[in-house]
């Protein structure tokens, strides 16, 4: 992904129902998952149009953890919504 | 204002549930006043015996018995309780009663279906060719008139296959032994022609609607089953929003033309993550009274179009409600059991037994 640009949300993303819990219900194919908290923060900075590196900077802000490795586990977070057709 | 007088077949609920009992709720949900005739083939059918059951029972041949036969008990059962509408709930009535619109008519029935050509279009042996005039996508399906060609198209196809016979029942079928035994008990029961189709992995998808029989959707409401049956059933359902779904549930209604309630169920193949059609069911589903306790009546919005020839808007159902089957007991008491039993007039009236 570009981490550059704030690419607009694609529609799935935006249909995705959040809750405070983590808990996410993808309306389009009806599955749900149990997000962990930084995936939580993740998934809402995307509905907002954030950037990855935007992402970078509010997951080390939020937690204890360096700037390679937060970056390294979003890539990999991001993979796996693309997997879902989410991104 | 005279009360609503309707008529209702598919009492059954439990295991295998139908979708009258539903139907029959949804109706006094809207209209309290209105008289409600059961039209049960069982005394066992559970739905007799609930608490907002029918106002009055009567037994039916079953449609195997012939038009002739059904309508002239549907005229019977008229005398002795009035209607004026009719819903049949299960797929063999729709198909008997579809082209006898004018013999109801002449009973003082009024009844909404597809046409016969219509249904037949949209039977399990030829659902393939109308899926290709929508640009949907089917399993790949054979059609055979005995077991002997079934046994061939699945060897052709390669084990494990689904059988499938004209109107219920389907199995996964594993090799020729157990394709006979299954293939025999569908035969005797519904008589050919018999389905052989190619399992598809996925998640299964169900949408039930209102064709305004213009090719228009008057409301649909999609869902995703979470939870199955030993049969197959969704014992637990969700509703989503897929446009996708929506635009394949489009084009198969404007295809047909489809008149009244509708449920189209697709598999959402894992391979390729595209919709299957595997059915048309040409009735409301057993589900059908999910959306009702969510406010969204479709018999009571059906009901209107057959008598006014327009319903209310329906509101749009939110993803992410669901379903889960909940069978409880219902009770009733020899006598009410034996006057449906009985010979003479197998009537039950629920109310007068519960005073």
């Amino acid at each position: 992904m570009d981490s550059k640009t704030s690419p607009v949300p694609p529609s799935r993303l935006m249909d995705l129902m959040l809750n405070d819990r983590g808990f996410a219900f993808d309306p389009n194919s009806g599955e749900s998952y149990q997000l962990s908290a930084t995936g939580l923060a993740c998934l809402r900075g995307l509905q907002r149009g954030a950037s990855v590196e935007d992402l970078v900077t509010q997951v080390t802000a939020t937690w204890e953890i360096d700037k390679v490795a937060a970056r390294c586990d979003i890539d990999a977070f991001l993979w796996d919504l693309k997997q879902l057709d989410w991104l | 204002m005279t009360p609503l007088r309707i008529a209702v077949t598919g009492m059954h609920r439990g295991d295998n549930p139908q979708p009258g009992s539903s139907i029959v709720s949804a109706i006094r949900r809207r209209w309290p006043d209105a008289f409600i005739v059961g039209l049960v083939y069982d005394a066992y059918e559970s739905g007799i015996y609930a608490a907002d059951g029918p106002d009055v029972c009567h037994a039916m041949p079953y449609p195997t018995a012939g038009l002739a036969t059904y309508l002239a008990r549907l005229a019977e059962v008229r005398l002795l309780a009035p209607f004026d509408l009719l819903i049949p709930t299960l797929d063999a009535e729709v198909v008997l009663l579809a082209g006898a619109a004018a013999q109801l008519a002449e009973l003082g029935i009024r009844s909404l279906l597809p046409d016969v050509e219509t249904l037949g279009r949209c039977s399990k042996a030829k659902l393939a060719r109308l899926a290709a005039a929508c640009d949907v996508a089917v399993p790949l399906t054979a059609v055979a008139r005995d077991l002997g060609e079934a046994i061939h198209h699945a060897e052709s196809m390669g084990y494990p296959v689904f059988l499938k016979g004209p109107y219920y029942d389907a199995a996964r079928v594993d090799n020729s032994a157990a394709l006979a035994a299954v293939g025999a008990g569908i035969l005797a029961d519904w008589g050919p022609p018999l389905m052989v189709q190619e399992p598809v992995q996925g998640t299964e998808f169900n949408v039930l609607g209102l064709g305004d029989g213009l090719g228009g959707v008057i409301s649909r409401c999609a869902v995703r089953k979470m939870i199955l049956s030993d049969k197959g059933k969704g014992n637990g359902s969700i509703i989503v929003r897929d446009p996708r779904l929506d635009a394949l549930t489009q084009r198969l209604i404007a295809e047909t033309r489809w008149t009244g309630p509708f449920e189209l169920e697709f598999i959402r193949d894992r391979r390729d993550d595209g919709y299957r059609l595997i059915e048309i069911n040409p009735r409301f589903p057993a589900w059908v009274g999910f959306p009702v306790q969510l406010g969204t009546n479709y018999p009571a919005a059906w009901i209107d179009w057959m008598i006014h020839g327009r319903c209310a808007a329906l509101a749009d159902l939110q993803p992410g409600r669901f379903f889960l089957r909940h069978h409880i007991e219902v009770s009733g008491d020899i006598g009410q059991l034996s006057a449906v039993l009985g010979a003479s007039g197998d009537v039950y009236q629920s109310q007068s037994i519960a005073s």
